[in-house]
């Protein structure tokens, strides 16, 4: 099982790639979203040129139409760089297609793709490996690691919400009032506006040291994004060291199922 | 040139009904299973049937929503569940998970695919992707503006449909689980708990952000009637009304404004007194501001409704037409909300032109002579000059 950091300081690269971890995640600037710090493509050369880690980029935002030169002149760079592209638009997989780029891909849809038929849709068309949700349950995760590699979110904050309207901003200028260099919360949820609108993340961090021998998943992705760099840089040691102790971490829906019908939940 | 296709909701049969009455062109429904609305009342298998012999026999299309993002343990009966689609002839499913597509194809299933909102796709790429899958059709993200809706139809050949009105989600569709986590109730399934329509303080750095109204992620509703010629011109295949949980009212009322409109577009006729006056009574009947959101601008403080939930019951309503005695001109009709001898009303139907009249004395079923209509579902009879047809509705005034 290989371990993963998605990098949440663009200053300090060399610090985590100092770590015995297997690669690194680099959200790509402007085509990216749920991160606290994105890369330019010139950044992502640099980082791959001083490392012999696995390097995979993020380009995980919804693609408009004016997205899209952009994103094919990026997907091009990347196809001359070993890496993989973590995507969640379908156009990436076009693009990739259509121009024969040879990407090596990895879909990653945060809430979609979460049966064991779903990841065999795209592994036929070529797409080797999904970042699976963590809205499912352990046994499902498990079933789909039978047909499909898996990375999965096992320590960080879980973006459970996007929009790209500009939330915060929106309800301050109602109030007449400007938004600062803060951080904002509803109910202990953090809420971000970005360059792309706005998410919204777990309360809890989840932390999943504990149950990660008994997911059939081939990367464990730790997310240090809005982790104090201390306590992040101690989470990395422990899940290096494997590390388990006896504490009652949050764990999503782990061990839980979601309800959809009102005889389940009345 | 064909017309372009004004689509919708239904949560029941009798919606479906009045949808196919008041000028829908093709109807969206779901079965009780695999749809995005787990707890409306939905159709059952024999529901489906009558609802596709109905429509089809008024040369209306069906579509379903197959459309949650499925979990292993809903696969079960999804591939009976699609022979028996297409055993009835529907004309489509609204799907969001691609699985389908490969169900379809190993189980010999052939039902004409339309990707739902709920993928998000907003370019062209993503929408070429899924044409080289055979889809036939894709409804677009509800972010995406004029000019990307136009490029996508211009470069893509598909069938676009596009939201037209009624509730708006805030997160990008498919990219929200606010429901799983707050109430554990399953978005991605049907049981969106609306989280974002929920009141909440806002803190920052710690301390509550004081204002005379509470934080909301809340939306105003989408209303394009004002761009309803340039959706027209720019060649959308299909305008989508939203709301399959919406009242009779709701459905008839917007979904007449809607025909009218569409109709007076292909005849020249529409005006634009025309469409301020179908604006009145769009915005009156959800009781909700509504806005043209993203299609001809970036939505910021003005595509939100930050005055709480303060939506007041529609009262407009006033009663549906049982029947009309063309001997008597008696029309018997059954309240909805109060009235009385005198008021000033409008009737409006799928078969006579919207008219207004004073309401004259008014009996009870028996005879008997009534101050006002004050009980819901009370029978009344009038005399009306003007002969009027079972499901025609009658609502307080709009055309004065």
């Amino acid at each position: 099982m290989k371990k993963i950091l998605v990098i949440p300081n663009n200053k300090n690269v060399d610090i985590y790639l100092d770590k015995d971890i297997d690669g690194v995640i680099l959200p790509l600037e402007h085509l990216a979203v749920n991160s606290e710090c994105y890369f330019s493509i010139e950044d992502i050369k640099d980082i791959c040129q001083k490392t012999d880690k696995e390097i995979c980029v993020s380009i995980n935002k919804v693609m408009e139409n004016k997205d899209l030169d952009l994103l094919e002149k990026c997907l091009i760079t990347l196809s001359k760089m070993n890496v993989k592209v973590l995507f969640y638009d379908l156009s990436i997989v076009n693009i990739n297609k259509r121009l024969g780029l040879g990407l090596d891909l990895v879909i990653y849809q945060d809430h979609l793709n979460i049966s064991s038929f779903t990841n065999l849709f795209y592994k036929n068309r070529g797409i080797g490996c999904s970042f699976i949700s963590n809205d499912i349950t352990m046994d499902e995760i498990n079933e789909i690691g039978n047909v499909q590699s898996l990375m999965m979110m096992c320590y960080g904050y879980l973006p459970i919400f996007y929009s790209r309207r500009y939330l915060v901003s929106n309800y301050l200028s109602f109030l007449n009032k400007e938004k600062k260099k803060s951080s904002y919360y509803i109910d202990e949820y953090r809420i971000e506006e970005e360059e792309n609108g706005t998410a919204i993340y777990s309360k809890d961090c989840i932390n999943l040291i504990n149950d990660i021998d008994r997911l059939n998943i081939d990367y464990v992705v730790l997310n240090g994004s809005y982790i104090n760099h201390d306590k992040f840089m101690d989470v990395i040691d422990k899940y290096v060291s494997c590390d388990r102790d006896d504490k009652d971490y949050y764990k999503g829906f782990l061990n839980k199922k979601t309800v959809y019908r009102v005889e389940d939940y009345e | 040139m064909n017309k372009i296709e004004l689509l919708a909701p239904a949560g029941n049969l009798e919606k479906l009904k009045i949808a196919c009455l008041y000028g829908a062109d093709a109807i969206y429904i779901a079965g009780t299973k695999y749809g995005l609305r787990a707890n409306a009342k939905n159709f059952t298998e024999d529901d489906l049937k009558n609802a596709i012999e109905y429509a089809h026999s008024l040369n209306k299309r069906v579509y379903v929503t197959v459309n949650i993002a499925f979990h292993n343990e809903d696969i079960d009966g999804l591939v009976d569940y699609l022979k028996f689609l297409e055993s009835i002839r529907v004309n489509a499913i609204i799907v969001s998970d691609l699985l389908i597509i490969d169900i379809m194809k190993d189980n010999d299933i052939h039902i004409p695919i339309h990707i739902s909102t709920q993928l998000s796709i907003s370019n062209k790429e993503a929408a070429m992707f899924l044409k080289n899958e055979g889809v036939e059709r894709v409804v677009l993200a509800r972010e995406c503006d004029r000019d990307s809706i136009k490029n996508i139809i211009d470069e893509t050949g598909l069938e676009i449909e596009c939201f037209l009105h009624g509730a708006m989600c805030s997160a990008i569709s498919g990219r929200c689980v606010l429901s799983n986590y707050f109430t554990n109730r399953d978005a991605n399934r049907g049981a969106c708990a609306q989280i974002c329509r929920w009141n909440f303080d806002l803190y920052e750095d710690g301390k509550k952000v004081e204002g005379n109204v509470p934080f909301t992620m809340s939306t105003k509703d989408l209303s394009l009637i004002t761009c309803l010629e340039d959706m027209i011109r720019i060649g959308i295949t299909s305008l989508k009304v939203e709301g399959r949980m919406r009242s009779n009212y709701y459905i008839a009322t917007v979904i007449s404004t809607y025909r009218e409109a569409i109709d007076l577009y292909y005849d020249g006729k529409l005006t634009q007194d025309k469409i301020e006056y179908f604006s009145k009574i769009l915005n009156r009947v959800a009781n909700r501001e509504s806005t043209s959101q993203f299609y001809d601008h970036f939505p910021h403080e003005d595509g939100q409704y930050f005055v709480g939930r303060q939506e007041n019951s529609n009262q407009d309503y006033l009663g549906i037409v049982l029947s009309y005695d063309r001997d008597t001109h008696m029309v018997t009709i059954e309240q909805r909300n109060y009235f009385m001898s005198g008021d000033r009303v409008e009737m409006f139907g799928p078969h006579i032109d919207t008219f207004s009249f004073t309401v004259p004395d008014i009996y009870d079923e028996d005879g008997n002579l009534l101050e006002v209509a004050r009980h819901p579902k009370q029978v009344i009879k009038f005399k009306l000059d003007y002969e009027v047809y079972p499901n025609d509705i009658m609502r307080v005034n709009f055309l004065e």
